[in-house]
């Protein structure tokens, strides 16, 4: 590509050179806005944009409909007014990572959506799921011994253990389930009330839990750790119906294929992929069917979808065109 | 029967009424006495060129075309298309360009009247062709020394970035040559720019362009005018 030889006075030739440098450094699917011009730098100032398009197929691989997500701003080109030079342009690892943030931000969103409205469902996921989290081991403590002296308790584990456990205690604070007083950390207001309501100990905890999703769904990073693959499979359901504007079902390779995909996900979780479905449906937070070849596909819950649609302020920016 | 490989540039024409980005495949057929046949076809940015020696010149006939065509009903209408096989995109959505390239490459490899070019033209997978083009996830295939990658990959054939317009696609198809067109594809659904998408066009009416499209599917008809704007977008129409 010639960027360098022609000589943009407008707007339009402006655009054309940061097309030509798009299209051949990084590839089909960013495209070029509107260039706003910098008098003073005697800039043009080209952003970078993406809207990805999202495919329908049915169940014989036939295409349905295809919709746009909202565009969203990755990257911008700087070119000179005066000479067409391209003064500055991201890396193509630049591009990359700001479209990953912003992939990852639209899959943060949506489960943050569906713990808030899913909350009572992924409490009901047995324990035994909630591996590798302190907050079961916390609110256990609460229920039973009623306070915990975090002085004496922290200096056994490991640096990371104290720091897991020290930020997941501020969570749990955050939404009320428990108080900190200096080094030493009491049942909150919340957790005295589900122990008023009586129940077993795991009863509590199954609604201790179900308030600590629904009013620490912001604290999105806490519920991964607690959720964790079970949280991102549902997640992906909700992700492609909102997309799609209609509940899509898929089939257990189509599962595969974006669940192994995502970067914090590998082949070697393939195996665990149809017991996850199972739990899944067994809490209802999604539903299995017999699509027309026969096929068992799993889709997202109906109620839970509408009630997800009713999330304006939560996911409003991600329902495309 | 001798087959030798080359590889030749076509002059790039300044005249075209209409432009497009697409990939151009040629065909040069050259008899013992150095008479040639040259066929085109439009493709996206680039051209394919098979030269080849053969002991008898052979020109594609009228019924060696028709065989490689299928009349069909679409829409209520009769149309007449290339036998060019449909590779869907899925849900993924960076890989118009390859299913495009892979769509042609079966039509060469399958339908295609003409042994050499059946016998010579690869029988290459999706991914193989993503690792060839460097096409990746979430950005799409970029168009930087694509021809040399495709070369050098081993296709025998001669890639070039061009030019192209409605009639001289019509011109191809007629002698049995599909075309890849790059567009873009939101703007054609809701008229508001987006990414490049690349179709593969197999026929053509007076109105209507028919594509192999690999978000839509096969044998898909386009309106010409409303093709022609999200064909502008890309930048490539001569004024």
């Amino acid at each position: 590509m010639k960027q360098t030889s022609i000589q943009p006075h407008d707007k339009k030739e402006a655009e054309k050179i940061a097309y030509f440098l798009i299209k051949s450094k990084y590839g089909n699917i960013p495209y070029p806005d509107t260039p706003i011009l910098n008098e003073k730098e005697k800039i043009w100032n080209v952003p970078i944009k993406i809207r990805y398009p999202r495919i329908l197929l049915d169940d014989y691989k036939k295409p349905k409909k295809v919709r746009f997500m909202q565009e969203k701003k990755v990257g911008e080109i700087e070119i000179s007014s005066e000479t067409g030079e391209i003064k500055s342009k991201p890396t193509y690892y630049e591009l990359k990572s700001s479209i990953n943030t912003y992939l990852e931000s639209i899959r943060t969103t949506v489960e943050k959506a569906l713990v808030k409205v899913g909350a009572k469902n992924f409490s009901q996921l047995p324990f035994p799921i909630h591996i590798h989290t302190p907050i079961i081991d916390i609110l256990s403590n609460m229920l039973t011994v009623e306070k915990l002296d975090l002085s004496e308790e922290l200096k056994i584990l490991s640096d990371d253990d104290a720091k897991k456990y020290t930020r997941h205690i501020d969570a749990l604070q955050k939404v009320g389930l428990v108080a900190v007083e200096g080094t030493v950390v009491f049942p909150g207001d919340l957790l005295i009330e589900i122990e008023a309501k009586g129940g077993n100990i795991s009863k509590k905890l199954t609604n201790a839990m179900t308030i600590f999703f629904s009013r620490g769904y912001e604290l999105i990073d806490s519920i991964r750790d607690v959720l964790g693959s079970h949280l991102t499979m549902s997640g992906i359901f909700y992700e492609y119906s909102l997309q799609y504007d209609e509940i899509i079902p898929f089939n257990l390779q189509s599962i595969e294929n974006i669940f192994l995909g995502l970067p914090q996900y590998g082949m070697q979780r393939k195996l665990k992929i149809p017991r996850y479905l199972a739990q899944l449906e067994s809490v209802g937070l999604i539903d299995d069917n017999i699509n027309e070849k026969g096929e068992v596909v799993w889709c997202a819950n109906e109620d839970i979808y509408r009630r997800i649609l009713k999330e304006k302020e939560l996911i409003g920016s991600l329902i495309g065109t | 029967m001798e087959l030798v490989l080359k590889m030749q540039k076509k002059k790039e024409s300044s005249d075209h009424i209409r432009t497009n980005i697409h990939i151009e495949v040629r065909f040069l057929i050259e008899d013992k006495l150095n008479r040639r046949e040259e066929y085109s076809c439009p493709y996206f940015q680039l051209t394919f060129i098979i030269i080849y020696i053969v002991n008898n010149n052979r020109e594609l006939g009228l019924s060696m075309i028709n065989s490689m065509r299928r009349t069909m009903t679409v829409q209520g209408e009769r149309v007449t298309v290339l036998k060019v096989p449909w590779f869907p995109q899925s849900d993924s959505d960076w890989k118009c360009f390859v299913c495009s390239l892979k769509m042609c490459l079966e039509y060469f490899k399958n339908e295609y009247n003409n042994d050499i070019i059946r016998q010579n033209t690869p029988n290459l997978d999706i991914e193989t062709l993503m690792k060839i083009t460097h096409t990746r996830k979430n950005t799409g295939t970029p168009t930087e020394g694509i021809c040399k990658k495709l070369e050098k990959a081993g296709l025998p054939f001669k890639f070039q970035l061009k030019s192209s317009s409605f009639p001289e696609i019509e011109e191809k198809l007629n002698v049995g040559l599909p075309a890849i067109v790059i567009y873009n594809g939101s703007y054609l659904k809701d008229e508001r720019r987006g990414p490049s998408h690349a179709g593969v066009v197999i026929g053509m009416r007076d109105d209507d362009l028919i594509l192999n499209n690999p978000w839509f599917g096969a044998i898909y008809l386009v309106d010409k005018f409303k093709f022609e704007r999200a064909w502008e977008l890309e930048y490539f129409k001569l004024s």
